[in-house]
């Protein structure tokens, strides 16, 4: 299960990235990343402002065009598995000022498995609202977005990532700018998560806060410096590299690469 | 009255053909827009409609040149089609953002319109008709022609609703879960195109962006999601055309600035007058929101001066609530008047009400110092002022979820007694450091609030709640005492505001056994 290397594992919710290089304009924003991750897992993505994590999770997407490199979830094109696949965007993408409830948010997890004409089920329903549950914030489902907090507002966010039933999750910075009691509550539902078998991939920047928790960390800065088990990642000449920005050869120490 | 509305309304539509005509067009106008003009407002493309229609001028003019009337229509179709398309496109294909590219895009269009009109000269085409809207030459191919695509745009949008929901509200979501969102843009494009030409009629190109950005702006105040702020718009839609209609009729104004006057008159009422958003509401909340956190702050006052001493003076309480005393007593008269306090000269009580209500905003108060001292990490000194201006915008239900959140403290990070939700609130134990007696283990239960400076002395000596502290000797103007494992020198200021209890978890040392250690003045138990 540990994903060392090997064959694209048919099982639902594995992630396959085989020398991802996505280039902007010209700079190079992630060259050659290879990992492997699979059910039950949690993984970090870290490493330095602008190193690449945000670009890597929408590459995995298809979102941006990759220069070279293949990704495949449960072995298959991301394509074909996409309503596997659940997104959680940095909460300062969004909208706030939209008209929409807390309700409406979450039922948006639920519109890929809707109906040919969009309708929703009463599972999807109640999908949602157990969703709305699980982030504590049943209370505020008649809410306006624009009136919560910013945790409150990541919450809902999470909530709708949740009612999408993902084998395979991407969550963008769900840590940045919360209350600290949200971020306990996120974390607890991460980590839930990876408990019940689903694939999640969690960009952090604070590294204060990554210490434990994640099954396996995977540290970035413009290509993978290293990945592995936190015990083993957590040293600080790997995060000297990452972070200080001496230049190495990209995974030369990487044990679980190739 | 009847007769009235009768002559105005009735009249001209049983009177005349073209009348009739021209009010199903613009009802049929008003409401497609106004659908529209939601998704462009939400997608802060409010300016898009501009673009396309002014694009549609040479369509009307090459279809003009080539088919005649009915010509006109789908020349200016295909046009508005061609700009949209032309404006999605270079968008997504370069680095020049969108209000650029329709720049671009709208005014090359506009341009090549009157040159072709300029050069061609073609007669039968009015500018001031094409640009301004000549309502009441609506045939009736022009009303098929208008109800049809109207009413194919209204289905598009209701048919997909979830797609435009989603694609107006998280675009980076839609296309990560699959939605092919360069298809759902040109769709939208077609729409929009469709609509436009649908207006051309009723209100021309140039006030046609009045109709698709004005009743979705003014929806947008008025609603809360979506769905409502759609129907909404298609109401204010309706009401503005068939107004703006019979007012041009009536006052004999163009028919197309008198349905924009009307569609802008309504955006002004709902900018004044809206409940949430609006200019007047939000004055007036945030008045009472004023109030109501000076009457909070005055509960607060009496019911920690009611504990102090018996009798509570309006000039003490306009100090301990850091009001100013003309302020604090209209706000104890506003008090008085719901029944919360009673006032009895210059006294000042409680009523049961006031009570309850009292230990609520404390309740509130205290829960968010533990939280933003646990959580937050926020010093013992700063949580007070903190909590003070949090205090007043919370929720029960937030207060609720913090309690719970936090396991359910009974003590403020100063040590205070968190009132329980039901309103029980614990004794205050202890006594003053400045009177403990030397030498007899003791444990801080409690330090004052108050005074800030006093607070940052405390933390400085250690002098938080829940830490050991045995009394050494008592000097003038100063206890020496020991804090943990440290000796201080603490100022009779701050021992008066320290509030200890026996300790005993600390057993005493053997040779002077209960009571006698705690009389002991020079002992000086080690552990």
């Amino acid at each position: 299960m540990r994903g060392a290397g090997g064959t694209d594992a048919a099982v639902p919710g594995r992630l396959d990235v085989r020398d991802l290089t996505v280039s902007y304009a010209g700079i190079t924003a992630l060259r050659a990343v290879t990992f492997s991750c699979g059910p039950g897992e949690v993984v970090g993505v870290i490493g330095p402002n602008g190193a690449g994590q945000s670009t890597l999770l929408k590459a995995v997407l298809g979102l941006v065009d990759a220069e070279a490199g293949r990704v495949r979830v449960g072995g298959r094109p991301v394509d074909a598995v996409r309503r596997e696949v659940a997104y959680l965007p940095q909460r300062s993408a969004i909208d706030w000022d939209y008209p929409a409830r807390v309700d409406e948010v979450v039922a948006m997890g639920r519109y890929p498995h809707a109906g040919p004409l969009g309708r929703l089920r009463a599972a999807d329903r109640r999908i949602a609202a157990e969703s709305l549950e699980r982030v504590a914030m049943t209370a505020f489902a008649r809410s306006q977005i624009g009136e919560l907090s910013g945790g409150q507002q990541q919450r809902v966010l999470l909530a709708r990532a949740l009612a999408q039933r993902a084998d395979l999750l991407l969550l963008d910075e769900p840590f940045t700018g919360v209350d600290a009691l949200t971020e306990q509550l996120l974390y607890e539902r991460i980590r839930e998560l990876g408990d019940a078998g689903a694939t999640v991939v969690v960009v952090n920047h604070d590294l204060s806060s990554v210490a434990d928790g994640y099954d396996r960390l995977l540290v970035l800065a413009g290509r993978v410096v290293a990945f592995g088990p936190p015990e083993r990642v957590f040293t600080g000449e790997l995060l000297a590299r990452a972070y200080g920005g001496v230049p190495t050869a990209a995974g030369a120490l990487v044990g679980d690469r190739r | 009255m009847t007769a009235v509305l009768h002559e105005l309304f009735v009249a001209p539509a049983a009177q005349y053909e073209f009348m009739r005509y021209a009010l199903a067009a613009v009802a049929v106008v008003g409401v497609t827009s106004a659908t529209l003009s939601c998704l462009l407002v939400v997608r802060h493309q409010a300016l898009l409609g501009d673009a396309v229609s002014h694009a549609v001028l040479p369509g009307v003019a090459v279809g003009w040149l080539a088919a005649g009337h009915l010509g006109i229509f789908w020349g200016a179709l295909a046009a508005a089609l061609l700009a949209g398309v032309a404006i999605t496109f270079v968008e997504r294909r370069s680095t020049v953002k969108l209000d650029a590219v329709m720049g671009i895009v709208f005014t090359f269009a506009f341009a090549l319109g009157l040159a072709v009109i300029s050069v061609a000269r073609p007669r039968g085409i009015d500018l001031f008709h094409v640009l301004l809207g000549n309502v009441l030459g609506v045939g009736r191919t022009d009303l098929l022609l208008t109800a049809g695509s109207g009413g194919l745009v209204l289905l598009v949008v209701v048919g997909l609703y979830r797609h435009f929901h989603l694609w107006s509200f998280d675009p980076v979501m839609a296309r990560a879960v699959g939605l092919r969102v360069g298809t759902l843009n040109y769709v939208f494009t077609a729409l929009l195109s469709a609509t436009i030409v649908a207006s051309l009629q009723a209100v021309g190109l140039v006030l046609v962006v009045a109709m698709l950005v004005t009743p979705g702006a003014t929806a947008y105040l008025l609603s809360r999601r979506l769905a409502t702020m759609m129907v909404t718009a298609a109401g204010l839609g309706l009401v503005s055309a068939v107004g703006g209609l019979y007012g041009s009729y009536h006052l004999d104004v163009a028919s197309g600035p008198a349905i924009v006057i009307v569609a802008s008159l309504l955006f002004v009422l709902a900018f004044l007058l809206a409940p949430r958003h609006g200019q007047v509401g939000r004055a007036r909340r945030r008045r009472r929101a004023a109030r109501r956190s000076v009457e909070e702050d005055l509960l607060k006052a009496v019911f920690s001066a009611a504990r102090r001493d018996s009798e509570v003076s309006v000039d003490t309480l306009a100090g301990g609530a850091g009001l100013a005393p003309p302020a604090a007593r209209a706000g104890l008269r506003r008090l008085a008047r719901d029944a919360k306090v009673r006032l009895d000269g210059r006294r000042v009580r409680l009523t049961s009400t006031g009570e309850s209500e009292a230990l609520r905003v404390v309740r509130a108060h205290r829960l968010l110092e533990r939280y933003l001292h646990d959580a937050e990490g926020v010093g013992l000194p700063d949580v007070h002022a903190t909590a003070d201006l949090l205090e007043h915008e919370l929720s029960p239900a937030g207060v609720d979820d913090i309690d719970r959140l936090l396991g359910r403290p009974t003590r403020d990070p100063h040590g205070h007694p968190i009132p329980s939700s039901s309103g029980a609130l614990a004794r205050i134990a202890g006594h003053r450091l400045s009177e403990q007696e030397a030498g007899a283990p003791a444990r801080v239960a409690m330090v004052g609030d108050v005074r800030e400076d006093l607070l940052v002395r405390m933390v400085d000596l250690g002098i938080v709640p829940r830490r050991s502290v045995t009394v050494l000797h008592r000097g003038p103007g100063r206890v020496r005492a020991r804090v943990g494992d440290r000796e201080v020198d603490v100022p009779a200021d701050v021992a008066e505001r320290v509030f200890v209890v026996p300790d005993p978890a600390v057993t005493a040392p053997p040779r002077a056994q209960g009571a006698g250690a705690a009389r002991a003045p020079e002992r000086q138990g080690r552990r």
